[in-house]
């Protein structure tokens, strides 16, 4: 369950936060949600995929950390093997929330970060302090709004992206069948991914017109990312 | 006895929107600007019935909910409740024409429940009413003094029967009475003392309200305010006029008929990346005013020479290439500063 409260300083003034990564703190997951602003740090470590979400039946990014849904080949011990960890879990415990401040001069939606106070990262004695001494933002605070802001600015261009993507006719299904050095045959499917050959041949116009709304390079970056299912394989194998 | 305020602020008459001489701009009193803006569409419309004025407002209404004060039938003074632990009224979104609507069929009640749009963006709500209804902010002034590319900001304020309790804004104030009649009752700066203001965190729309009530002042409570009648002078304004409320000048405003429009004009001429004033108040506050005597007298002290005495006395004996903060602030001195206090508050 969690427990959303608007942070601030003084309620929260002494609030810690457990930063690391394990199977205690619900890490151990085969994908997480990405978005579409962090697909360059992305795709140096992961695969990208779209899928449908089961109740929208909309697009939206993941990217896979495992070949079965509760394994996260990243995660040994206390430890995420990567250099880069996707938004949607380094920033744990904070979501970003909404509030109405027209009444004070203010936005109608104004992003506000949130703290679950039910996260088991959440204490007041061990890991990394949320406000300095006096009430300032620590570095930690400032990296944290940072990643929820490429969160919330990925959420926004997301259906966009779909829409752009979708007009010209380059996403495709993909099934993903992996056989491991033990002889285990792995099928993974409702998976897809942009389809190399019509971006290759899109035309001058459309390739300045999807360049000019953001999502070209995004398109490369989900087709190259594929490479990365390799180096999956190779750590699951490494494992066994 | 009463005591009431005799002054009436100075009139001006025959003043036209594209005709306000440049005095008014940086007048260091109240002006009333008799008839400006009589020929609006919507002051004529007024003229005529609440209805006429209603259904032209709907005619250029965009649709966007907008905050409304809802008060309690018998509530005129937008104020506290009695322990003033709470606001007399609520806040919240509606839909323009179904307040406008509201106010209409309570016209004729004695004791209507009090409706408020207040301070509402006129882009926002009334995106067409700027074509015939707009002051041009072109005079003379606003070529020495740049309104820093940013128009003016336009609000419009709908109400029934409203009293907004004595309070300053920082911003200089043209405020046209369109639709009703308004009284304004106004007090220099410098009777901030005699004022009492009260909260700094709850007020009505964000800068605080003074705690004496003016129609029933508590002598006993509030005993400086004596002084302030003295010092205080009464603007009334029929549809069609307007006043000049210079900066920081203390206002009292009562919208006196069963329906009435405001429009009214806010700027400021000093840059917006040097920030708001308020700030170092608040600053002040936490920093300054619970020091020890000694130390904040000579806090007092270096306010005067650096800020308060000239905007050059503290710089002008030194090399003019090394005068730095203490000489001309322009834009990139100005950033600096903010990374620096931001730094420096970041604790």
């Amino acid at each position: 369950m969690t427990n959303l409260a608007p942070l601030n300083n003084v309620t929260h003034k002494d609030l810690k936060i457990i930063t690391q990564h394990s199977e205690q703190f619900g890490n151990n997951i085969g994908a997480v949600l990405t978005f579409p602003t962090e697909f360059a740090d992305i795709q140096r470590e992961y695969p990208i995929f779209f899928q449908r979400n089961p109740e929208t039946l909309k697009y939206q990014c993941v990217a896979l950390l495992g070949i079965t849904p509760g394994e996260n080949l990243f995660l040994d011990n206390e430890k995420w093997n990567a250099r880069y960890i996707p938004a949607i879990v380094a920033r744990e415990p904070f979501v970003i929330g909404f509030e109405d401040q027209s009444a004070d001069g203010g936005d109608e939606h104004a992003p506000v970060v949130m703290v679950d106070m039910d996260s088991p990262r959440v204490n007041t004695h061990e890991g990394q302090a949320v406000f300095l001494e006096f009430g300032g933002n620590t570095q930690y605070l400032e990296s944290i709004n940072r990643i929820l802001q490429g969160i919330y600015q990925g959420m926004s261009v997301s259906d966009e992206m779909f829409e752009a993507f979708t007009q010209l006719e380059l996403i495709e299904p993909v099934s993903l069948e992996i056989k491991l050095k033990n002889g285990e045959l792995h099928r993974l499917t409702g998976n897809y991914t942009i389809n190399r050959e019509k971006l290759n041949s899109l035309s001058a116009k459309e390739l300045a017109k999807l360049n000019k709304a953001g999502f070209l390079e995004g398109a490369f970056l989900v087709a190259s990312s594929l490479n990365n299912m390799k180096n999956l394989i190779d750590i699951k194998n490494s494992k066994l | 006895m009463t005591v009431s305020i005799t002054i009436k602020t100075k009139v001006l008459e025959d003043c036209t929107p594209d005709q306000i001489p440049d005095y008014v701009y940086t007048s260091n009193e109240p002006i009333i600007l008799k008839g400006l803006v009589k020929n609006w569409p919507l002051v004529k419309a007024g003229l005529m019935s609440p209805i006429a004025a209603v259904d032209l407002l709907k005619s250029h209404y965009s649709g966007a909910p907008a905050n409304t004060y809802f008060g309690a039938p018998g509530t005129r003074r937008l104020a506290y409740n009695p322990d003033s632990t709470k606001l007399n009224f609520e806040n919240r979104k509606a839909q323009i024409s179904e307040v406008l609507d509201e106010i209409l069929s309570n016209l004729d009640n004695e004791n209507p429940p009090l409706r408020y749009i207040a301070s509402n963006i006129i882009e926002i709500s009334f995106p067409s009413l700027k074509d015939e209804h707009d002051l041009p902010f072109n005079a003379a002034h606003f070529k020495t003094h740049p309104l820093e590319l940013a128009d003016p900001h336009r609000g419009i304020w709908i109400g029934n029967k409203t009293l907004s309790p004595c309070h300053y804004d920082a911003q200089s104030n043209i405020a046209c009475c369109v639709v009703g009649k308004r009284k304004f009752t106004l007090f220099p700066p410098e009777q901030v003392h005699n004022l009492y203001p009260g909260s700094l965190e709850l007020n009505p729309g964000g800068p605080a309200i003074t705690m004496v009530d003016f129609d029933n002042p508590d002598f006993e409570k509030y005993p400086r305010y004596r002084d302030a009648i003295a010092a205080g002078q009464v603007a009334e304004l029929e549809a069609g006029d307007a006043v000049f409320i210079p900066c920081m000048w203390w206002h009292q405003v009562e919208a006196l008929s069963p329906f009435n429009v405001l429009i009214n004009y806010w700027w400021n001429t000093y840059p917006k990346i040097r920030g708001q004033a308020m700030n170092v108040l608040y600053l002040a506050l936490m920093s300054i005013r619970d020091r020890p005597e000694q130390e904040k007298q000579a806090w007092k002290h270096l306010f005067d020479y650096y800020i308060f005495n000239s905007n050059t006395q503290a710089g002008e004996h030194l090399p003019y290439e090394t005068r730095g903060l203490l000489g001309e602030i322009d834009d990139t001195a100005a950033r600096k500063l903010r990374s620096m206090l931001l730094q420096k508050l970041n604790r």
